[in-house]
């Protein structure tokens, strides 16, 4: 069939068929969320949506407070500091494992360890620890991905000339990495942004400005969730809902940007 | 013997540089041509004009006619599709498909509609017999091609051109990924073969072009220096730089 | 020197670490989901349709849910499949780099998209839609299979993608060549040949789009209804695991809540089935991959 030309116009006709029909689709979506939030942009909306975005801003920090070293640490002992060995592998297994794992799970998780066996309350807190852990294996193979293409030789000059392998480290592969650890922290970033079944269950559902990591609080997703099963929540109604729609679609927009940005950027210094 | 390629005038360019000048060639049937001279000659690149092969890469701009059956293939209303089919390709590293054998071989018959299983093992048989692969595969026509050896996986590429029946196969530097062993055998087969086909040789080795070629052309920086039966080309050449090439004062 | 050596065994600490994270959960999902197996039994879980966690005699069988989570993958797979190896096609051989550039952007914004907002798209929309034409059918709410399938093809079509389209641009341009010196036309070398030569990133993208699908929650939520019998047609309303867990964690408490860990524990090794049948299938196409 491929060889006749009316086969070979149906395939190419479906083949664009496809693509278009993908792009009206999330045009579709982004167009629906942009139409509908625009009206409630409004000074009741700010009002709301402050303490949700602090408590969001709170969620990321701790988040990548504790998954930033700890996933950079890790990701330089798994490319210098060891040998593809049977121990690195299972290493590996365990963390690109993590990565597959639905966000339900992690927040099962975070109830039955956080709150229930360790005793600590719903809080923000909380939820910066559960999704520190969502993070870090983006983190760790961002960082990752980064120390691989440093050309093995820039690692074997730095170590010919007598340098030790801390020195390198520190010298030569750090400041060449930035551009991929950023990567993996705009991700990170966005992936919290984003999520709600990993914390819902433990952050609880205040909507005030929180005044310490010990509080409970509403992140914009969460908040966004709540309303829109509850439209009785906000006393905007569900237009609170479009509107943190239309703010949340704006940070993601903005943080796809960013990363164009630092490509670009770091293309530059080269 | 009559001119199966007559080529007038080829000029090539990759965006403003120029590959090719002024090539003008006139290739007999039934017969094997070598195309020799030191790498970035525009050897390789006047191959694949042949079989317009040179579409694929942006940039390339091409003036002038190759005749192919009195037919210039330059032209816009030639199809290279058909052209293909007539004018078979082996390239420097063998690139048997990820398929089995059998596929590999029918792949091109497939393609023109071919769907008659007789037929199509019979294609299978003779290609791979003409190629000298048929009794080391026979066996285990329907397992992987790329368990084969690399001299095997050539001669099944070979043997996949062969199976479109065409009238001209073009190689370009068929063997230099081969082993010697491989690459004699290589060598007996382009012998058998040109009974049947015309066959353009591309190589890097001078030896294997006085081995096997009837006729030889020598490029040098995109221009055909000269054209003549090898054993004139090698034994007594008429321009000095062919001379100079020959002897190894360069290359 | 000593400098080194603190650095080193920080190094270490921190994969070690984050290496037991795994285990550490597996652990904690365990022991709060093996009261109700020991109760009740895995394979009554799996096997019993019955979901009656409340009841004076509590029965927790998850099969319709199972059910509803293989099929809603399934389907759902059947239709972001097809769209996204054939716009993979496209992107990589049929237009050129800029216009590339800009679809793949759009690709990663919907990747980007919290599942919350895709899941209040779909309500608003699909499931509005569904209610209008179809009120007068006997349980129908606009909730559905149908619904949850559309999101759920929409959540995964970002990923496979990606990974298609990485995988075509990794094809070795020898096999094209190949392909059209031998005559083929330009879609013939793609979908003879191309395809064939990144079928295991294809088979990867199949399978990373499958576990994403099954381990939605929010966006499944928002649009499926929570009804808890096998639905008789798409438009009926359905639960599947995931939006089970989500919606009763709530309010269980006791087995009910070690219930739905239990579920959980489930849900993980159905996820490891898939990525077992992947490992399986790279293996038993291996000596053709190149």
């Amino acid at each position: 069939m491929l060889n006749r030309s009316w086969g070979v116009t149906l395939i190419k006709l479906l083949t664009y068929l496809a693509t278009i029909l993908l792009v009206i689709l999330v045009f579709c979506l982004a167009g629906f969320i942009v139409i509908q939030g625009i009206g409630f942009l409004n000074k009741e909306l700010f009002k709301e949506s402050v303490p949700l975005i602090i408590t969001t801003l709170m969620v990321v920090g701790l988040a990548l407070l504790i998954a930033l070293p700890l996933g950079i640490f890790s990701a330089i002992y798994l490319q210098i500091y060891t040998n593809n060995g049977r121990f690195v592998k299972a290493m590996r297994f365990s963390i690109d494992s993590l990565n597959g794992i639905p966000s339900i799970i992690f927040g099962l998780f975070a109830l039955s360890f956080f709150i229930y066996y360790i005793g600590l309350n719903r809080s923000i807190l909380t939820a910066s620890l559960i999704m520190s852990i969502v993070v870090l294996p983006l983190i760790i193979k961002n960082t990752e991905e980064a120390i691989k293409t440093i050309k093995v030789d820039q690692i074997q000059g730095s170590l010919a000339l007598g340098a030790s392998k801390f020195t390198t480290i520190n010298r030569v592969i750090i400041p060449y990495c930035i551009d991929g650890i950023i990567n993996g922290v705009i991700l990170a970033i966005g992936k919290i942004v984003g999520e709600t079944a990993a914390i819902m269950f433990v952050i609880g559902t205040a909507s005030v400005i929180p005044h310490s990591f010990m509080d409970q609080g509403s992140t914009l997703a969460t908040k966004l969730y709540l309303i829109i099963q509850e439209p009785t929540y906000s006393s905007n109604g569900i237009g609170s809902a479009y509107g943190i729609a239309l703010i949340l679609l704006l940070i993601v927009v903005l943080l796809n940007l960013l990363v164009k940005l630092v490509n670009y950027l770091f293309k530059k210094r080269g | 013997m009559n001119n199966i390629f007559e080529i007038i005038n080829l000029n090539l360019w990759y965006g403003s540089k120029q590959a090719l000048k002024n090539i003008s060639i006139n290739i007999d049937d039934n017969c094997v041509v070598a195309l020799i001279g030191p790498s970035g000659c525009g050897k390789s690149t006047f191959l694949r004009c042949l079989n317009r092969m040179n579409d694929l890469i942006a940039n390339c701009r091409i003036e002038g006619s190759i005749l192919f059956n009195n037919e210039n293939v330059n032209s816009d209303s030639y199809n290279e599709i058909e052209l293909r089919k007539k004018v078979g390709m082996v390239f420097q590293r063998p690139n048997p498909f990820p398929m089995s054998i059998y596929e590999n071989v029918i792949y091109g018959p497939k393609c023109q509609g071919l769907t008659n299983k007789k037929e199509l093992d019979s294609i299978v048989e003779n290609s791979l017999k003409k190629a000298a692969l048929w009794d080391d595969v026979k066996d285990r026509l329907h397992s992987s091609a790329l368990g084969l050896s690399g001299g095997q996986q050539q001669r099944l590429c070979i043997a996949r051109a062969i199976a479109m029946e065409p009238d001209v196969l073009l190689m370009d530097e068929p063997t230099s990924a081969l082993d010697p062993i491989a690459t004699t055998k290589i060598e007996e087969l382009i012998n058998e073969l040109k009974k049947d086909y015309t066959i353009i040789i591309v190589t890097h080795s001078m030896q294997q072009a006085a081995r096997i070629s009837d006729y030889t052309a020598f490029f040098l920086m995109g221009e055909l220096i000269e054209y003549d039966k090898t054993d004139v080309i090698f034994a007594n050449p008429k321009n000095s730089k062919t001379e100079d090439y020959i002897t190894g004062r360069f290359g | 020197m000593k400098k080194q050596v603190f650095f080193e065994t920080l190094y270490k600490l921190s994969i070690i670490f984050a290496s037991l994270l795994l285990l550490l959960i597996i652990i904690f999902i365990f022991l709060e989901g093996f009261p109700a197996l020991r109760e009740y039994g895995f394979i009554k879980m799996i096997f019993n349709g019955e979901w009656q966690p409340t009841a004076k005699n509590p029965s927790f069988g998850l099969l319709y849910m199972i059910l509803s989570t293989v099929v809603s993958t399934i389907l759902s797979l059947l239709i972001s499949i097809p769209i996204g190896i054939l716009s993979s096609v496209c992107l990589v051989r049929m237009v050129n780099a800029k216009i590339k550039n800009i679809i793949m952007f759009i690709v990663e914004i919907l990747a980007g998209i919290p599942s919350v907002i895709v899941g209040f798209f779909v309500l608003k929309t699909v499931v509005s839609f569904l209610y209008d034409h179809f009120y007068y059918m006997v349980g129908v709410s606009g909730n559905s299979m149908l619904a949850a399938i559309f999101v759920l093809a929409l959540m995964s079509l970002p990923t496979i993608i990606t990974v298609c389209v990485n995988s075509l641009e990794a094809v070795d341009p020898m096999y094209t060549e190949a392909s059209l010196g031998l005559g083929a036309n330009k879609i013939q070398t793609i979908y003879k040949v191309e395809l064939r030569a990144a079928r295991s990133g294809i088979f990867a993208a199949i399978v990373l789009g499958a576990g994403r699908v099954i381990g939605e929650t929010m966006a499944v939520m928002l649009v499926s209804g929570n009804a808890i019998n096998l639905p008789k047609n798409l438009l009926e309303p359905t639960r599947t695991l995931t939006s089970n867990i989500a919606t009763e964690m709530s309010y269980a408490s006791g087995l009910h809540q070690n219930a739905l860990y239990a579920s959980g524990i489930i849900l993980f090794i159905m996820i490891m089935i898939i990525n077992i049948v992947l490992l399986v299938l790279l293996n038993k196409g291996g000596v053709d991959n190149a």
